[in-house]
């Protein structure tokens, strides 16, 4: 979601939960405040109905002194007197002072004089049955305040009545008394409309009877016994209703009172509170409405366009690009700090960029094969080397499993062992051998980290010709050793050797017996042979220049066998030729290889000789890629295993004391390496021996050896 | 050839005693005078003292001066005397002897030579004979 969706949203709930808290608040505050007021207002009225209802108890108390303390009521109450009846208590007594009953009683208690009038009717009515029992039973015979009497409300037949009672004095409020005067006034709707008018209310009185059998009033009744004197409620139809008690003369409720009046002050607050909700939700949606806007305006497009930027250049992958800094405030700070970081990251991805390519240019060139997998033994990377040496597509391995690469021959066990054996690094030197091809290969398998990514590489490098040069170097070392030496020797020896020729040579000439003729002329022979070893020895040691041309090496090779030609057919050799007739003329130096197949030559010959009188010598020239091989093949004994690898090691020989130098193969190896080409030996006893020579076809002119 | 006047004079550069004396016997059978020089400066102190050489034979390797610089001195000082210089070496395979023996084309000895040899190299040196060749043992 974005920032622009998530703050308006935050906003507007923001916004809503306000506007919902205001709307319970309003209510539990306001409106409850309103119903307070109305409530107290209600409760008011309903003491002011009960003060007027208890205001009327008082004026007829006062009307019943007036007549209490006067001495015409004094007598009247001693004596019934006609005429006293008939002035005083006419109607119009009862409807001017809106009095229903009067009764004088005697201090016996039985009644005088007893009237009931129905002022409202303007007529007499009949005197109520149980006036005289109630008004003994309520105490109102005699009472004992003399001062005040007893006022109140009783029940008269079922009809509330207000009640007035006083003992009768004279006028000077004297006794002893005569008796008691009691008044008493309905509670009827005439004085109920009275009460209305004063004090404006609708007013209903219901007596307990009606209480009773009515269950709504019932409830209301049960409430105000066990809680306040007054109870408000509000009603169904629009009106709020309070409801009191009021007491009869001893104490017990009586009459419950009920006023009614329209909700005003709760429609009121309705009102005010609709408005201010109403108000509320304006003012939130013009927040909401102005806030996003200026959100929008101030941060949110710039952190859009912020956003966009940063995108772009994500999605581009191109770290040159600089946002725009606009103003001065921390969204434009975010942007110069982007930029920064973009720009260090610029830096050293041009860094890493290039140390890549330099790695990837020092891996592609390296002369050694590097071949990389993954745990899953999928091929990463191998370079150009690796392609060469084992004519791999570089490309084209890419992600193959390394051991589908058949050409990598017993490398694949070895790199499996190296994998399974967990450790990080195994250095080897292997003899590789894939379909005739041998090589021998320093592999150096490494476990690059111990990472979720484990990355395994191979480096391979051939040292095939390192070794063959090392043990070349080795042998000419040895060549170059004891040539040194036999040079020192060969020239010591020259000097003695001259005098011992010389002398014998002189003495001969002497006469001498013929027998000491013959013997200083073996001490020359002998000498001159000696001469021979030396100067072999000194040709061995010594470098000398060596006269190149271009030669046909099967004209060397027939030259050899007309030299030998005689020699051969004396000792039954029997040569067979099988020289290649169109083979290139090579640059060599034309003795020095005539030297060497006389080397080779001899030592077939002598030994075929030796071991069956006879034998044959084939002899096979060929040209092979940029070689020309001559093989000399005998069917001679062989030579043993152990002598082998030790022929061409100087003064090295089979034969008997005096038969060989053992400087011949030495010689020819020495003439064979200058040339640069090969010179070796395969044997095995019993079977004859096969000595090959390998020259390389080559065109430069001499070349100094 | 035994006329005292036209005795030819040799002077042999050798240090071996022994080789001077055979040398120097047969020579003089054959009716030269031999002079001998165990060294080059000798020889070159006895060519300057007005002695007159009709042969000069060089062994080559000799001590404080070897038969290559007092060759060289003669090519300096006397050229007239050096095409009667016969070289004769213990090692023709030395590096710095062949460089010296192809630059003299001249004929040369090689140790150990026969007395026979010695006899033939002089005679064509007197002789003028075209030079022949003069090795029964060859180097290589």
């Amino acid at each position: 979601m974005t920032i622009v969706k998530k703050t308006i949203i935050a906003v507007c709930v923001v916004s809503l939960a306000l506007l919902t808290s205001l709307y319970f608040i309003s209510n539990a505050i306001y409106l409850k405040g309103f119903d307070k007021i109305e409530s107290q207002t209600v409760e008011k009225n309903v003491h002011r109905v009960t003060e007027a209802i208890a205001a009327k108890v008082d004026a007829l108390n006062t009307f019943c002194y007036d007549w209490a303390d006067w001495d015409d009521t004094y007598d009247f109450a001693r004596g019934y007197n006609q005429e006293f009846v008939d002035r005083n208590f006419q109607d119009e007594t009862f409807s001017s002072s809106d009095i229903n009953i009067i009764a004088i009683l005697d201090t016996s208690g039985k009644m005088v004089y007893g009237k009931a009038y129905d002022f409202a009717d303007s007529m007499e009515i009949a005197f109520p049955d149980d006036f005289m029992d109630i008004v003994a039973a309520q105490g109102l015979v005699n009472p004992a305040d003399m001062d005040s009497g007893v006022s109140g409300i009783i029940n008269i037949s079922g009809q509330p009545t207000l009640i007035a009672s006083r003992q009768i004095l004279n006028s000077l409020s004297e006794g002893p008394t005569t008796g008691t005067i009691i008044m008493g006034r309905f509670l009827n709707t005439t004085v109920l409309s009275d009460l209305a008018t004063t004090t404006h209310l609708p007013i209903t009185l219901a007596p307990s009877a009606t209480v009773q059998s009515n269950p709504d009033l019932k409830g209301v009744a049960a409430l105000l016994n066990t809680a306040a004197s007054v109870y408000v409620r509000a009603e169904n139809n629009g009106y709020i209703a309070g409801y009191t008690f009021i007491n009869d003369i001893t104490g017990n409720p009586t009459l419950l009172v009920k006023i009614e009046m329209i909700r005003d002050i709760h429609a009121q607050g309705v009102k005010v509170i609709g408005l201010l909700r109403l108000s509320s939700l304006v003012i939130g949606i013009i927040f909401c409405v102005a806030f996003i806007i200026l959100m929008y305006k101030i941060l949110l497009t710039r952190l859009t366009a912020l956003k966009n930027n940063v995108n772009k250049i994500g999605s581009m992958g191109d770290l040159s690009v600089r946002i725009p800094v606009i103003g001065k405030d921390e969204l434009s700070k975010l942007t110069g700090n982007i930029n920064n970081m973009l720009e260090s990251l610029e830096k050293s991805e041009i860094k890493r960029r290039s140390q890549k390519e330099l790695l990837g240019h020092i891996i592609a060139n390296t002369p050694n094969a590097v071949l990389a997998t993954n745990e899953s033994e999928q091929i990463l990377l191998a370079n150009r080397a690796f392609e060469r040496i084992f004519g791999a597509d570089e490309a084209g391995i890419i992600g193959q499993q390394f051991d589908s690469l058949v050409q990598l021959g017993n490398i694949i066990p070895e790199f499996r062992a190296f994998l399974d054996s967990g450790s990080m690094n195994l250095k080897k030197e292997l003899q590789y051998n894939y379909q005739g091809r041998k090589k021998t290969i320093i592999a150096s398998f490494t476990r690059a980290s111990e990472d979720v990514d484990k990355l395994f590489f191979m480096i391979l490098t051939d040292v095939t010709e390192e070794r063959a040069k090392q043990e070349r170097l080795y042998l000419t070392d040895r060549l170059v050793s004891v040539g040194e030496m036999a040079s020192g020797i060969a020239h010591e020896l020259n000097n003695p050797l001259t005098s011992v020729i010389g002398l014998s040579e002189v003495l001969a000439e002497e006469d001498v017996p013929a027998q000491m003729k013959e013997d200083l002329s073996a001490i020359n022979t002998e000498a001159k042979r000696a001469a021979v070893i030396v100067k072999n020895m000194l040709s061995f040691a010594r470098k000398r220049l060596s006269l190149k041309q271009c030669t046909q090496i099967n004209r060397v090779v027939e030259d050899v066998l007309k030299l030998r030609g005689h020699e051969q057919s004396l000792n039954h050799i029997n040569i067979v030729p099988n020289l290649a007739p169109d083979l290139p003329e090579i640059n060599v130096d034309f003795f020095q290889i005539q030297q060497v197949f006389i080397n080779i030559v001899l030592n077939a010959e002598q030994a075929m000789v030796e071991a069956h009188g006879k034998g044959t010598l084939t002899i096979t020239s060929e040209k092979v890629d940029d070689i020309i091989r001559v093989t000399f093949v005998d069917d001679g004994p062989g030579i043993d295993k152990e002598h082998l690898n030790r022929i061409f090691d100087p003064f090295f020989t089979t034969k008997e004391v005096g038969k060989g130098t053992g400087l011949g193969l030495s010689i020819s190896y020495g003439i064979i390496t200058a040339h640069h080409g090969l010179i070796y030996a395969k044997s095995e006893t019993g079977k004859g021996a096969t000595f090959v020579v390998e020259l390389p076809v080559q065109t430069e002119n001499t070349e100094e050896i | 050839m035994a006329n005292n006047e036209t005795k030819h004079r040799v002077l042999f550069l050798e240090d071996e005693p022994i080789i001077s004396r055979i040398v120097t016997r047969i020579l003089v059978v054959d009716g030269f005078e031999v002079d001998i020089a165990p060294n080059g400066l000798v020889a070159r102190d006895k060519i300057n003292s007005g002695n007159k050489y009709d042969i000069f034979i060089f062994d080559i390797r000799t001590p404080i001066m070897s038969g290559i610089e007092l060759y060289e001195y003669l090519e300096r000082e006397h050229p007239e005397m050096t095409d009667r210089v016969i070289i004769a070496t213990g090692d023709c395979l030395n590096d710095i002897t062949k460089v010296f023996l192809e630059r003299l084309k001249r004929p040369y000895l090689t140790k150990p030579y026969t007395m026979t040899q010695i006899k033939t190299a002089v005679r064509q040196i007197l002789n003028m004979e075209p030079i022949a060749d003069l090795e029964e043992i060859t180097c290589p």
